[in-house]
């Protein structure tokens, strides 16, 4: 998964007025639709939600949806995997998603995120990505980015890119590095092959 | 001093080493240096914060090589995330990642540091020697045009049908399969990175490394470095382990990159002049993706095997740009393209069919252009600020309007921009929208695959963080040695002026011991 997703929130006094608002955003009562997995990592059952709806929001309407594919805990894995700040920042921008005053402020209506429908939500998505205030610009960004990238990484959607998915080279038979190996690492003479 | 392989998850304990050289960073400076250390006898520690992995652990998939061998877990940006940098995290570093073209330094860029920066003794003739064994060891050479997949090849038969030039590039490659898979670890060791060359000859030699170990203070007395301060990381998470590496050096030498240096130097208090982070150059990349009625097949082939530098001298006063090709993957073309939902099903169903070309912007050489600064943040980690300033907003507008024609020229029957909402040229007629169009920083996708700078050379200590010969000037046994002390971008990729100049720096380093 990649590039675009860190560091989203750290913008001067706007933003922190806005993380604020997305605080509140968390505290709001549950809009939940899907059940979320008991095994989530960094998310909780509300952020899960909130993430859910996103996926479901961002997934194309042909093609896996984003809940059989489970987007919003593959996230939940890769968000695991960053450092925790910048982790943290995505929860937060989450919370600001779900905040209806700030959608009712910037570019959406005010119910919260998740019991929006699916209209609503693509517009507050849209007023956030076209925003002049550069926090949501950038805040869309990082949440676009996340789920795009988990959706056209899975192994599911190669078909609807039309790639055929990577060839086998037979490296998994490749040998492993030993513990405290104390030799180098082989530099195979591999035989040019034409491609 | 037999040489060793140390994985973080073997180390269950804290561990304190002695040694002439102690290498940070394993990438195309770290690797080059070390082989040239081991060569002269000296007796080297070397710690990557990355993962040892070896081909056995590329499976070629987008979500696992990303999180596995790129700073940020594939997530590194600018602050602002407008621009998405593209930095490897490995044993070879950026080398196991990237896409394998190698340009010797531009005799134009060298006459420029010695007129702008006062640097002496970079010149053609000078560094020569260095770049023709470099040339030897890691095999680089022409990428035969036949061999070209299809998306090379549109770049290609567009410039030559607008009288452009444009030619085969050279690659670092023996045995490559054109697989297509660089940016994710090469399955068959075909790409000679560092991992497969330098660092095995350098443990061969006696080298210790650990990986997965990453350095976070350097303890100093403002002239002398007297420890080096590293923690073992788990694999695959951006989480500390309980246990530490302390290594005692006669010399250190610092090469974890652009971006990793500054920031490890501002962390250990090391910046008395104040230039450490300024001067950071990304060869800002901005795109355009031509949609052929032939199959293009983008995410197959060798990545990059033609370029051109038709549009790299635009005149005193503006940005000049050097065009390529980049590997076409579901999911970076996903995270590249400005929309979502349907319209981005709608192009992704296209991907066999599309060609991305690249315009790389090259920064740093026009007067005023300082480029971005790499800042500490209050957590420890890197930051990177980067305003895309006037002169590259118009560079990156003419970059569209050339990109837009090459593929007409080539025969698109569509080229579409990677703005929020997509630019679409149909016809030549259609180029005025671009004309027309905002860009900069958010407004359309940019990227970064080159860092270079934020430790500049140069003569003088008030201006800049290194000598000629790599050494700090005032921490006399302190060499860095990467892509850091790069004054300027250089409007090629970077990797073999990195190498040559590791190779020039072996001698400067051992003297130091
Ligand atoms: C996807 C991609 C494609 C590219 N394609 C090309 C190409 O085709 N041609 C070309 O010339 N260039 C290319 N490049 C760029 C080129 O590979 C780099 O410019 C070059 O490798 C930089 O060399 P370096 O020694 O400065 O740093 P790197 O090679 O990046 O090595 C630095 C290493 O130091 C480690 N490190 C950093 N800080 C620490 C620390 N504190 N403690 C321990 N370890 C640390 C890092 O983890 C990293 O492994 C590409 C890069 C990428 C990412
Ligand atoms: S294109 Fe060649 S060098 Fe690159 S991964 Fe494939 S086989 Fe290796």
């Amino acid at each position: 998964m990649t590039t675009s997703r860190r560091r989203i929130l750290q913008v001067g006094i706007g933003g922190s007025v806005l993380l604020a608002a997305g605080a509140v955003g968390l505290a709001l009562q549950p809009g939940a639709t899907n059940t979320p997995p008991s095994d989530l990592r960094v998310l909780d059952a509300k952020t899960w939600s909130i993430l859910n709806a996103v996926a479901e929001t961002m997934a194309p309407a042909s093609g896996p949806s984003a809940t059989t594919l489970d987007i919003a805990s593959r996230v939940d894995r890769h968000l695991d995997r960053m450092h925790p700040a910048d982790a943290q920042e995505v929860v937060l921008a989450l919370g600001l998603l779900e905040n209806g005053l700030v959608g009712l402020f910037f570019g959406g209506g005010f119910r919260p995120f998740t019991q929006s429908s699916q209209a609503q939500r693509t517009a507050v998505l849209e007023g956030w990505r076209d925003s002049r205030v550069a926090t949501l610009r950038t805040a869309f960004k990082a949440i676009r980015g996340l789920v795009v990238t988990s959706y056209y990484s899975h192994e599911e959607t190669y078909s609807l890119c039309g790639y055929p998915g990577p060839p086998d080279f037979g490296q998994q038979h490749a040998p492993a590095i030993q513990p405290r190996q104390t030799v180098s690492m082989p530099s195979p003479d591999a035989e040019e092959v034409p491609g | 001093m037999s040489g060793r392989v140390t994985q973080g998850s073997d180390i269950t304990a804290n561990i304190t080493e002695q040694c002439d050289v102690c290498i940070i960073g394993s990438g195309a400076g770290g690797g080059v240096l070390a082989a040239g250390l081991v060569e002269r006898g000296l007796d080297v520690v070397m710690l990557e914060a990355g993962g040892y992995h070896t081909r056995r652990d590329f499976d070629l998939h987008e979500e696992t090589a990303f999180p596995a061998l790129y700073q940020g877990r594939g997530g590194r940006s600018t602050t602002d995330l407008a621009i998405s940098i593209l930095q490897g995290r490995a044993v070879g570093g950026s080398t196991t990642v990237n896409w394998t073209t190698c340009f010797r330094t531009p005799e134009r860029i060298l006459a420029h540091w010695e007129q702008h920066h006062g640097i002496e003794g970079l010149d053609p003739e000078s560094l020569a020697s260095h770049f023709e064994a470099i040339e030897a060891r890691l095999n680089i050479g022409v990428w035969p045009e036949e061999r070209a997949n299809a998306n090379n090849r549109k770049l290609l038969e567009g410039a030559r049908a607008l009288g452009w030039e444009a030619s085969p590039l050279r690659r670092n490659v023996r045995g490559c399969m054109n697989s297509g898979f660089c940016g994710m670890g090469c399955p068959v060791d075909g790409k000679q990175g560092q991992h497969v060359t330098t660092i095995p000859d350098a443990i061969a030699g006696g080298m210790r490394l650990y990986s997965d170990v990453e350095v976070r203070h350097l303890v100093h007395n403002g002239s002398k470095v007297q420890e080096v301060h590293g923690v073992v990381m788990e694999r695959g998470r951006d989480r500390d382990t309980a246990h530490t590496v302390t290594v005692r050096p006669k010399v250190v030498a610092l090469c974890g990159g652009a971006i990793n240096n500054p920031v490890l130097l501002l962390r250990s208090a090391l910046n008395p002049n104040g230039r450490v982070g300024l001067r950071t150059f990304l060869h800002p990349v901005v795109s355009m993706a031509g949609i052929y009625e032939e199959q293009i097949d983008p995410y197959y082939g060798a990545p990059q095997s033609i370029g051109s530098h038709h549009f790299i001298d635009r005149g005193a006063d503006k940005v000049g740009y050097f065009l390529e090709a980049a590997p076409m993957h579901p999911m970076l073309t996903a995270s590249a393209a400005g929309v979502f939902a349907s319209e981005l099903r709608e192009l992704l169903s296209q991907l066999p069919h599309i060609s991305g070309l690249l315009a790389l912007q090259v920064d740093g050489l026009l007067p005023g252009d300082e480029g971005g600064t790499t800042i500490l943040r209050p957590d420890g980690r890197p930051g990177v600020e980067y305003p895309v300033r006037p002169a590259l907003v118009e560079s990156m507008r003419h970059s569209h309007r050339t990109l837009a024609r090459l593929h007409l020229a080539a025969g698109a029957r569509e080229v579409g921009s990677l703005h929020a909402a997509p630019i679409r040229v149909r016809t030549e007629a259609d180029l005025a929208k671009l004309d027309a169009a905002p860009y900069g920083a958010l407004e359309h996708a940019i990227f970064s695959a080159h860092q270079m700078g934020g430790c500049s050379m140069g003569p003088d200590p008030t201006t800049s963080v290194v000598g000629a010969d790599h050494r700090h000037h005032a921490v006399h046994n302190l060499y860095i040695v990467d892509g850091s002390v790069l004054p300027t971008a250089l409007g090629v990729n970077p990797s073999q002026t990195i190498y040559g100049l590791a190779h020039r720096a072996r001698d400067f380093v051992a003297a130091a011991v």
